[in-house]
C-alpha cells in the first residue's frame, strides 16, 4: 500500500518537453484513472511511475520514497499492459512466478501465492496452459494475476480492457472494480475510454496536451469541469457549446436572433467578459423540448431538426440554429420529425460558461463551496 | 495482395484477351522449368551413366543406371572429408555469427544505443564488402595468431563476416516482438540480461533458425577464403576439393565430375527440403525492412 | 548493475553503458572488437598496403608512394576488367532481375499452375555453390559432348555452336549469363515477399478501373516495388563487384584476360603475380566504387529502407 506523488515531474524528448509541470497526489488505496485523448501524455505519465520512462525533471515518490530514478523493479509497482504482454513461450504458472523467480522467492512460497492468485482470479485451472491457449478475457485475468501476485504498493494499468471485445470489456469493469475494493491496493489505470473512466475511477485525471486539465471525483468533473475540454471530453454525446456574446445580461448572437438571458446569480462571475465571446456549455439531457405554440422565454432557442436518432431508451436529437449545432436527448415519447422547428428551453442552473478565448470555466466552484 | 484479385482482372472479361496473360504465362512457366531444371536433371542422368551410355550422348536415357561415378569420384577426391570440413565450417560457423549477432540484434532492435546510425552503417559495410579487397590483410592477421590454413581460423572468418547479415535478420525479427512483452519483463524485475535471456531469446528461436539456415548455406557455398586461407588438402571444404573436378583426369567422360556435383549438393538438397519454407517465405525481407 | 530506469530513452554514450553493461558489453563492444580485428583493420591495411611495394614474403616493404595507381592507369588489364564489370552488370540487371520480377509476378497472379512448384525450381540455384554451377555449365556447354550444343545441332540451330568459354568476344557473357542463372531465384524471392506486402486494396482499386496485367505491372506493381528494387539493384551491384568463383572455376581470366573483372584480378595480381601492393591498389579502387555506389543508392533511393 503506499501513495503516490508527481510534484513539478516533466518529460522531454532530446530537449522538446512534451510534459511539463506535472503535480498529481493520489492517496493510499485510490482508484485513480488518467484519462484523455490519444498523445495527451497519459501512457508517458504512466510509464514515467512505472520507470519505464525516464523522469527528466521533478520528483516522483511512491509510499515515503522518492524514486525518480530507481528502476522498476525497485519501485513497488506491478503493471498490467494493453496486450497483457503475456510471456507466449511460458505456462500461465511461470508467467506468474516470473517475478518471484526473478527476485528468488523461495519454490513453496511460489508455488503458495500462486495458487492463491489463481483461486480468487479463477485461473487454476489454466496453470499448466501456454498463453495462446486462452482466451482474451483469461489472458488479461492472468496477466492481472502476474500484476497481483507480487502484493506491489501501486497498480499500474494501460488501458488494460480496451482489446477485449464490448461484452467482455463490461464485465471485465466490474471484475476490476470488484478487485480493487477487495485488495485496496493504489491504482493509477489509463484509458480513453471516458464511460470506463467514470464508471471506475474513484478520481479522474483529465489530461490533454501534456497538461493535466482537472483532477476530482468523477460527478465533480461531469458536473463541474475545469474547462471547456475537460466539459467535452466528459460525457456522450458530448457537451453542447455556443459561442455566444455577453452584453451583461444576456448571452446573443445578431445573425440568428438568438437571445438567452443569464441568470442574475451567474452575473458576478461574468462581470468582466462584458463585450466578449463566452462559450455556453449545454449537455445534451439539459434542453427541454417546448409544445408547439408555447411561448419563447428568456431561456429558449429555436431549433430546426437536421437528425433523428432514435436508441430505444431515449431519443437523439441533431439540431441546429444559424451556424450552431446542438444535440439534446429527450425522453423516448418525443414525436420530432426531421426538418420539424422546436423551440427548445435550456435548463439554465446547469449550463456552464466557459472564457471564450481560454476555455476556462468562468464559474469558480471553489469560492462558491 | 489476394492471388484471385490480380487474376480476376482477366477472368471478368471472359474473351481472347483474358486467356493470353495465362497461356503465356503457362509457356513462360514451360521454358523457364526447362532451363531451370533442365541442366539439373542432366547432370543427375549424367552421373548415373556407365563411360559407355556417357558416350550415346547426353539426352540418352541411362539404360542400366550404375553408381560406379559415386564411388569412384567419392575416393579419387576425398569427399568424406571434404563433406566432414564443409559441415564443420557450415555449423561452427554459423554457430559463431549467429551468436555474435545476437546481442547486437537485441540493443539495435530494442534500445536507443547512443551512435546506433554508425555502428548500422558499419554492418553494412561488412555486409557488402567485396572479400577479395580484404584477403591480403586477413592473410596476414591470420598468420599473425598462427590460424593460417587451420580449421579455427576459417571458422572464425566465416562466423564474423557472416555476422552483419545475422545482425540483420535477428534485428528484423526481434522488432516483432511486441515491446509490451519485454516492458512486462522489467517491471516484474528483470535485468538486461535476464529479459535477453529469459524473454527475448526463446522468443526468437524462430528468426535464428532462419538466419543459422541462411547461413549455413552461404558458409557451404563460400569459396574465395577457403581458397586463400588453407593450404592443406586435409583442410579443404567441398567448393575448394572439387576444383580438381576441372581436370583433364575428370573430364574425360562426365559421369565422374557429375557424380562429384551430386555429391557437394546433397546435404544442401537435404537442409533445403527441410526448411524450405522458412528460408523462401517473406522472411528474407523482413531482415533488410525492420 | 544494468538496471533499466530510462532503457527507452537517449542518452550519452557512457550514461548508455552505465546503465546497460551487459549490452554494451556483448552488444556493441565485442562486435566492434571482432569487426574491428576482421573487416576495419583488414580495410585500412589495405589502403596502407597500397603505397608499397611487397612481394609477399620480403620482411621490408618498399614504399612507393602512388606508383601504384600511376601504374593502374596505364594497365591494359585493368582497364578490361572495368569495363567487363560493367558489362557484367548490366547483364546481372536485365536477366536475372527483370526475369525475377516477372516470375514473382506471374506466381502470385496465379496466371500459372503450380506456382510454388516454379518457385522452388528457380530458387533451387541459390543454395549451390558457385563452384558446383560452374561446373555444371562447364559439362553442359562443352563443344564436343556438352548437352547444349548436342541440342543446338538437332534443331538445326548448328551454326550458333561456340566455344561457349574460349571465344574472347562471347566467354564474359557466358559467364555473366551463368552468374544470372544461379541469381535469379533472389530477385524472385523478394519480389515475391514485396508483392505480398502490397495492400490487397490497391490491386483491387486498379482492377475497378479496369486495369490489365500490363498496367498492372507499371503503374501499381513496379511504383510499390521501388524500395524492394532498390534493395535488388544494390545486392545485383555488390553481386557483381565480387564475382570470382565462376571465373576462377572456369576461364581464370582466359582468353588473354578478357574475361577478368576486378575481384579476380586483385587476387591474380596478389596471390599468382607476388604484386601485393598493387593488388591493393585495386582493392582500394574496388572499395571506392563499392563505397561511392553504396553512398549514392543508401543516400537517396534507400532512405528508410534500412530504418535506423
Amino acid at each position: 500500500m503506499a501513495e503516490v506523488s508527481l510534484k513539478d515531474v516533466e518529460k522531454r524528448y532530446a530537449m522538446v518537453p512534451v510534459l511539463s509541470g506535472l503535480n498529481l497526489d493520489i492517496a493510499d488505496g485510490e482508484f485513480t484513472v488518467l484519462v484523455g485523448p490519444s498523445g495527451c501524455g497519459k501512457t508517458t505519465t504512466l510509464n514515467m511511475i512505472a520507470g519505464l520512462e525516464s523522469i527528466t525533471g521533478g520528483t516522483l515518490r511512491i509510499g515515503a520514497r522518492d524514486v525518480t530514478t530507481l528502476p522498476p523493479k525497485d519501485r513497488d509497482i506491478a503493471m498490467v499492459f494493453q496486450s497483457y504482454a503475456l510471456f507466449p513461450h511460458m505456462t500461465v504458472r511461470d508467467n506468474i512466478a516470473f517475478g518471484m523467480k526473478i527476485r528468488k522467492t523461495p519454490k513453496a512460497e511460489i508455488e503458495t501465492q500462486i495458487r492463491q492468485v489463481a483461486q480468487r482470479l479463477r485461473i487454476d485451472d489454466l496453470l499448466d496452459r501456454l498463453p495462446k491457449a486462452l482466451s482474451g478475457g483469461q489472458r488479461q485475468r492472468v496477466a492481472l494475476g502476474r500484476a497481483l501476485v507480487r502484493r506491489p504498493g501501486v497498480f499500474l494499468m494501460d488501458e488494460p480492457l480496451s482489446n477485449l471485445d464490448a461484452k467482455m470489456r463490461i464485465e471485465a469493469r466490474s471484475f476490476l472494480t470488484k478487485m480493487h475494493q477487495e485488495v485496496g491496493t493504489t491504482t493509477v489505470y489509463v484509458t480513453h475510454d471516458q464511460a470506463e473512466a467514470m464508471t471506475m475511477g474513484s478520481k479522474i485525471v483529465v489530461m490533454n496536451g501534456g497538461k493535466i486539465q482537472q483532477a476530482a471525483a468523477p460527478l465533480e468533473v461531469y458536473n463541474r469541469p475545469a474547462n471547456q475540454f475537460v466539459a467535452g471530453f466528459i460525457g456522450s454525446p458530448a457537451m453542447n457549446f455556443l459561442r455566444l456574446l455577453y452584453d451583461g445580461n444576456a448571452l446573443l448572437d445578431q445573425a440568428c436572433r438568438l437571445r438567452i438571458a443569464v441568470p442574475e446569480c451567474r452575473r458576478a462571475a461574468l462581470a468582466g467578459q462584458q463585450g466578449k465571446t463566452v462559450t455556453l456549455g449545454v449537455r445534451p439531457e439539459h434542453f427541454r423540448i417546448l409544445q408547439p405554440g408555447a411561448i419563447p422565454g428568456s431561456d429558449s432557442i429555436a431549433f430546426n431538426v437536421d437528425v433523428v436518432q432514435h436508441l430505444g431508451h431515449e431519443i437523439l436529437l441533431d439540431l441546429s440554429a444559424g451556424d450552431h449545432r446542438c444535440i439534446a436527448r429527450l425522453p423516448p415519447s418525443d414525436r420530432s420529425k426531421l426538418g420539424d422547428d422546436r423551440l427548445f428551453s435550456i435548463d439554465m442552473d446547469h449550463v456552464h460558461y466557459f472564457n471564450g478565448d481560454s476555455g476556462e470555466n468562468l464559474i469558480d466552484y471553489a469560492w462558491q463551496q | 495482395m489476394s492471388d484471385a484479385t490480380l487474376n480476376a482482372s482477366a477472368m471478368r472479361r471472359g474473351s481472347f484477351a483474358s486467356v493470353l496473360p495465362k497461356l503465356a504465362a503457362t509457356l513462360l512457366m514451360l521454358v523457364l522449368a526447362a532451363v531451370w531444371l533442365g541442366p539439373l536433371l542432366l547432370i543427375v542422368m549424367t552421373s548415373i551413366k556407365s563411360n559407355a551410355e556417357f558416350l550415346a550422348g547426353p539426352f540418352a536415357l541411362p539404360r542400366s543406371p550404375t553408381i560406379q561415378p559415386y564411388i569412384d569420384v567419392w575416393f579419387g577426391l576425398g569427399f568424406g572429408t571434404l563433406l566432414r570440413n564443409s559441415l564443420i565450417y557450415a555449423t561452427a560457423g554459423s554457430a559463431l555469427a549467429v551468436t555474435l549477432a545476437l546481442v547486437p540484434a537485441f540493443a539495435l532492435s530494442r534500445m536507443n544505443v547512443p551512435g546506433r546510425k554508425w555502428i548500422f552503417g558499419l554492418l553494412l559495410t561488412g555486409l557488402m564488402l567485396p572479400q577479395q579487397t580484404v584477403l591480403i590483410p586477413l592473410y596476414d592477421t591470420l598468420r599473425t595468431f598462427h590460424l593460417l590454413d587451420t580449421k579455427i581460423g576459417l571458422i572464425i572468418v566465416h562466423g564474423v563476416y557472416g555476422m552483419p547479415l545475422q545482425v540483420l535478420i535477428l534485428r528484423g525479427f526481434m522488432t516483432t516482438i511486441p515491446p509490451e512483452i519485454e516492458k512486462a519483463a522489467y517491471v516484474e524485475g528483470a535485468t538486461d540480461f535476464q529479459v535477453f535471456w529469459k524473454v527475448i531469446l526463446p522468443l526468437s528461436v524462430p528468426g535464428i533458425l532462419v538466419g543459422y539456415t541462411l547461413n549455413f548455406i552461404a558458409i557451404w557455398k563460400e569459396f574465395v577464403f577457403g581458397l586463400v586461407f588453407l593450404n592443406s588438402e586435409e583442410n579443404f571444404p567441398v567448393t575448394v576439393g572439387m576444383l580438381k573436378l576441372n581436370s583433364d583426369r575428370y573430364l574425360a567422360v562426365f559421369n565422374l565430375p557429375a557424380a562429384g556435383l551430386v555429391i557437394s549438393q546433397l546435404p544442401i538438397v537435404i537442409l533445403f527440403i527441410l526448411t524450405y519454407r522458412q528460408i523462401s517465405g517473406g522472411n528474407l525481407s523482413g531482415a533488410v525492412k525492420g | 548493475m544494468a538496471s533499466s530506469a530510462s532503457r527507452f530513452d537517449d542518452g550519452t554514450f557512457v550514461g548508455f553503458a552505465r546503465r546497460h553493461v551487459f549490452v554494451t558489453v556483448f552488444g556493441v563492444a565485442v562486435p566492434l572488437l571482432v569487426f574491428a580485428c576482421f573487416i576495419g583493420y583488414p580495410i585500412v591495411y589495405t589502403i596502407y598496403l597500397s603505397f608499397f611495394e611487397w612481394n609477399g614474403m620480403a620482411p621490408q616493404k618498399k614504399f612507393v608512394g602512388f606508383a601504384n595507381y600511376a601504374y593502374l592507369l596505364h594497365d591494359k588489364y585493368f582497364y578490361i576488367a572495368l569495363v567487363n564489370n560493367a558489362k557484367w552488370l548490366v547483364v546481372s540487371l536485365v536477366f536475372p532481375v527483370s526475369l525475377g520480377f516477372l516470375i514473382a509476378y506471374v506466381m502470385k497472379a496465379r496466371l500459372v499452375f503450380a506456382p510454388s512448384l516454379l518457385r522452388t525450381i528457380v530458387f533451387f540455384p541459390v543454395t549451390m555453390s558457385l563452384i558446383a554451377v560452374g561446373l555444371m555449365f562447364l559439362l553442359i556447354l562443352n563443344p564436343v559432348f556438352g548437352a547444349f550444343d548436342t541440342l543446338l545441332r538437332s534443331v538445326g540451330l548448328g551454326f550458333l555452336v561456340h566455344e561457349w568459354f574460349g571465344d574472347y568476344r562471347i566467354a564474359l557473357y557466358t559467364l555473366a549469363v551463368i552468374s544470372g542463372w544461379a541469381f535469379t531465384g533472389m530477385p524472385m524471392i523478394f519480389y515475391f515477399a514485396g508483392l505480398g506486402d502490397v495492400p490487397k486494396e490497391t490491386f483491387d482499386a486498379a482492377r475497378i478501373e479496369g486495369a490489365g496485367h500490363w498496367r498492372m505491372i507499371r503503374s501499381v506493381a513496379l511504383p510499390q516495388l521501388r524500395p524492394v528494387t532498390a534493395i535488388i539493384v544494390m545486392l545485383t551491384l555488390f553481386e557483381s563487384l565480387r564475382a570470382f568463383d565462376l571465373i576462377a572455376v572456369l576461364t581464370k581470366g582466359a582468353p588473354f584476360g578478357m574475361t577478368n573483372v576486378l575481384g579476380y584480378l586483385v587476387y591474380m595480381e596478389s596471390f599468382w603475380n607476388s604484386r601485393f601492393g598493387y593488388g591493393a591498389a585495386l582493392s582500394v579502387v574496388i572499395l571506392v566504387i563499392a563505397g561511392s555506389l553504396a553512398a549514392l543508392l543508401l543516400g537517396k533511393v534507400l532512405k528508410g529502407a534500412f530504418d535506423v
